[in-house]
């Protein structure tokens, strides 16, 4: 082996840092200012994530800290990727690839029409991505539609793990409060902290209705709400549907809702994609789909074919929704650093330190969002 | 066996931080050489600052002789790995590292040093202060984290009661985040073989039927591993296979034969490649000596005449090139809680 050239860590720091070009501002938080940048070289678009740590009283933040160690080991069509990381004084950069949109405002545009075969095709992509992540023994912890990020040809990626962290060690004991409400598992509004790749697809099969109904399927206004929201929904669940259910942390006594008919505020949608987000919103983690076994389901299998990823429905006015995703972005950073950062929230005494605490909406998206357990008018329209 | 590659050829440990013995000791030997060179023309700087060249030959002299070879540079950090163990005990007692963190942050403190002496050397940054930043560093990597002010109150009392004059401030370990994690190229994950041990400890259950003897072996193999975390075999081998190596030493020592398991496992071709590497991680855990404080003691006197003064914050070079910079303090105080 020779020697290279550049052996200090300043010195190919350095190195990375001038391979690449910034652009123009897209956006910028308190905590974060994306740009928009270039490799020199090569001219590849990229988007360059600089976090300032300015005046972080202890150091490189957690969520900085697990978003930089889950995607430097991760490599897949369907996870965003991160090129490079590179500081600059005290700030520290994420180089990575460059996203036109994402899910949300690709749901959120009514003027777009899903195809039964799009909607399969986004979720076997995330599916795809997230079975990456936990084979690869990372949970996710914060999926939702504005982290699924789309690609100029379609495909959609895993983005945003600044809550990101390992599992599988059981002696560890976890957060239960992560992932933002309306996706987040009944065990973990429930209290868990010990729990498995089944919380990533609980928030998978939330989105996966969401891409069916165009507003969000369980959208509760506080924690306790949330539990009220996806008992409605869902029906109260018994020791039966969960056993051990009564043993977890925080035992409360709900009201009985009944199970309501699933098909019949999805009526547009097919019997195997019902089956699949069924199991995907199991109330019993232990039986709840995996992400492996829901690639192999039916669902995928059956006609219609899934959509190929070019020709998936996007928003028109594609130069703001990519302002928008980016600065989005910004925002989104802010949330996590006021929430994962404050120095209080850390010694939780939970092990686990990176909570997530959203105030109010526990959403950055519009209020007026319909609320659950309505009929809706689906937008499945056949083919044209 | 199929030629499909492993998930574990995906993780930045695999990709980035594996090398030969040989490899190993080219690039510390020219890390050595380059930082030798930095430490004469920062001393050949310092004199220019305030025009006095009086002291240069003398100082120029006393490094030269000084200067250390990349073997004491390795029994200096070797030293300053011990420490890591130590401490981490001291932060479990107090409570502020759970037991069952305890493993992951010592072992990932322990292999973030070794990787940054390889981007690195001890004329720039002694490793006493890189193995604190490497340290809590680690809580943060492990999912243990704790305030720099928590972190930082031990070590305080303890110099207290030592009566030291010099007191660890929060900015000692903060300002030097960023050199260690530049240093690390930002790859946190550290697989280690505890787990492996486990997974290994689990497997073996089918095949050998004392429990009571295996459960020993098992719970011995941690002491070898906790050993080979300051070896190099971190750099050469993976993790399952240092796991496998700890069990055979613990295996040998309380007297279970795993090589039956060993045998009924794995195909004799494939046995054949796995002793050979078995062979080294025993031999090289088995001749691993800890330094000494004495020896240590002596490097680290060596050290103070021979710090390149560019880096050295209370040298006369630095304070300059800090004053020339207007480097805004990168922790704010004003920043109560």
């Amino acid at each position: 082996m020779d020697v290279p050239q550049a052996i200090l860590g300043e010195e190919i720091n350095k190195e990375t840092e001038s391979l690449y070009k910034k652009e123009k501002k897209l956006g910028e938080g308190t905590y974060a200012v994306v740009y928009l940048g270039h490799h020199i070289k090569t001219k590849r678009k990229v988007g360059i994530k600089k976090i300032k740590l300015g005046n972080m009283r202890s150091g490189l933040d957690m969520s900085a800290i697990r978003e930089v160690k889950a995607l430097r080991e991760l490599r897949h069509p369907n996870v965003i990727e991160l090129i490079d990381v590179f500081s600059h004084k005290t700030n520290l950069n994420l180089v990575l690839e460059f996203l036109d949109t994402d899910l949300e405002n690709v749901i959120k545009d009514k003027s777009l029409v899903f195809m039964p075969a799009d909607i399969k095709s986004w979720m076997m992509m995330a599916l795809r991505g997230l079975d990456h992540c936990h084979r690869c023994w990372l949970l996710h912890r914060d999926l939702k539609p504005n982290n699924f990020l789309i690609a100029s040809d379609g495909q959609l990626k895993l983005a945003d793990f600044g809550l990101a962290r390992e599992f599988g060690d059981v002696k560890r004991a976890m957060t239960s409060q992560t992932v933002t409400r309306w996706y987040r598992a009944p065990e973990l509004l429930l209290g868990a902290t010990n729990y498995t790749g089944s919380i990533d697809i609980w928030a998978m099969g939330c989105v996966f209705a969401e891409l069916l109904l165009r507003v969000p399927y369980l959208s509760g206004e506080s924690d306790l709400e949330q539990l009220t929201t996806i008992f409605k929904a869902r029906g109260t669940p018994t020791e039966d549907d969960w056993p051990g259910l009564s043993k977890l942390p925080m035992g409360f006594k709900f009201e009985k809702h009944p199970r309501p008919a699933f098909a019949e505020l999805f009526h547009g949608a097919s019997d195997d994609a019902l089956d699949l987000m069924n199991r995907m919103l199991t109330y019993n983690p232990v039986a709840r789909i995996t992400a492996a076994e829901a690639l192999q389901h039916p669902y995928f299998r059956n006609s219609p074919r899934p959509t190929q990823p070019a020709k998936l429905p996007r928003p028109k006015q594609e130069y703001v929704a990519e302002e928008e995703g980016l600065d989005s972005d910004g925002a989104r950073r802010k949330r996590h650093y006021n929430d994962a950062f404050g120095d209080d929230v850390f010694s939780d005494g939970k092990g686990d330190s990176a909570v997530a605490h959203r105030e109010g909406s526990g959403h950055s998206r519009d209020q007026d969002a319909q609320p659950t357990a309505k009929r809706m008018d689906l937008r499945i329209s056949s083919p044209a | 066996m199929t030629d499909k590659p492993q998930l574990y050829e995906q993780a930045s440990q695999y990709r980035h931080w594996r090398f030969t013995r040989e490899s190993l000791d080219k690039l510390r030997a020219a890390n050595n050489e380059r930082g030798i060179e930095r430490v004469l023309r920062g001393l050949r700087e310092e004199a220019h600052v305030d025009d006095d060249h009086s002291m240069l030959e003398t100082r120029v002299s006393e490094a030269t002789n000084n200067l250390l070879t990349p073997a004491e540079e390795l029994e200096l950090i070797d030293y300053y790995l011990q420490m890591i163990k130590v401490y981490a005990q001291s932060y479990r007692k107090n409570g502020l590292l759970k037991p069952e963190a305890l493993d992951n942050v010592k072992a990932t403190a322990i292999n973030f040093m070794k990787r940054f002496y390889l981007h690195n050397v001890v004329f720039d940054y002694p490793p006493k202060s890189i193995m604190l930043t490497c340290f809590y560093l680690a809580t943060k990597v492990e999912n243990a984290f704790m305030k720099i002010d928590d972190f930082v109150r031990p070590l305080q009392a303890a110099e207290t009661k030592r009566g030291s004059k010099v007191q660890t401030k929060n900015e000692d370990i903060l300002e030097l985040e960023f050199v260690v994690i530049q240093s690390l190229q930002f790859e946190l994950a550290v697989h280690h073989p505890y787990r492996a041990a486990y997974g290994l400890y689990l497997e073996m259950q089918a095949y050998i039927n004392d429990a009571a003897l295996l459960k020993d072996v098992f719970d011995r193999s941690h002491h070898y591993i906790d050993l080979s975390l300051f070896t190099d075999l971190v750099f050469l081998y993976q993790p399952p296979q240092i796991a496998l190596g700890a069990f055979k030493l613990a295996a040998r020592e309380k007297d279970l034969d795993i090589d039956t398991y060993l045998t009924q496992r794995f195909d004799a071709r494939l046995l054949e490649m796995l002793f050979t590497v078995l062979d080294d991680i025993q031999d090289t855990v088995s001749a691993f000596k800890n330094t000494s404080q004495k020896d240590a003691q002596v490097i680290d006197r060596k050290l103070i005449l021979c710090r390149n003064p560019e880096k050295n914050p209370s040298s006369k070079l630095y304070k300059k090139k800090a004053a020339g910079q207007g480097d805004v303090p990168y922790v704010s105080d004003s920043d109560s809680d």
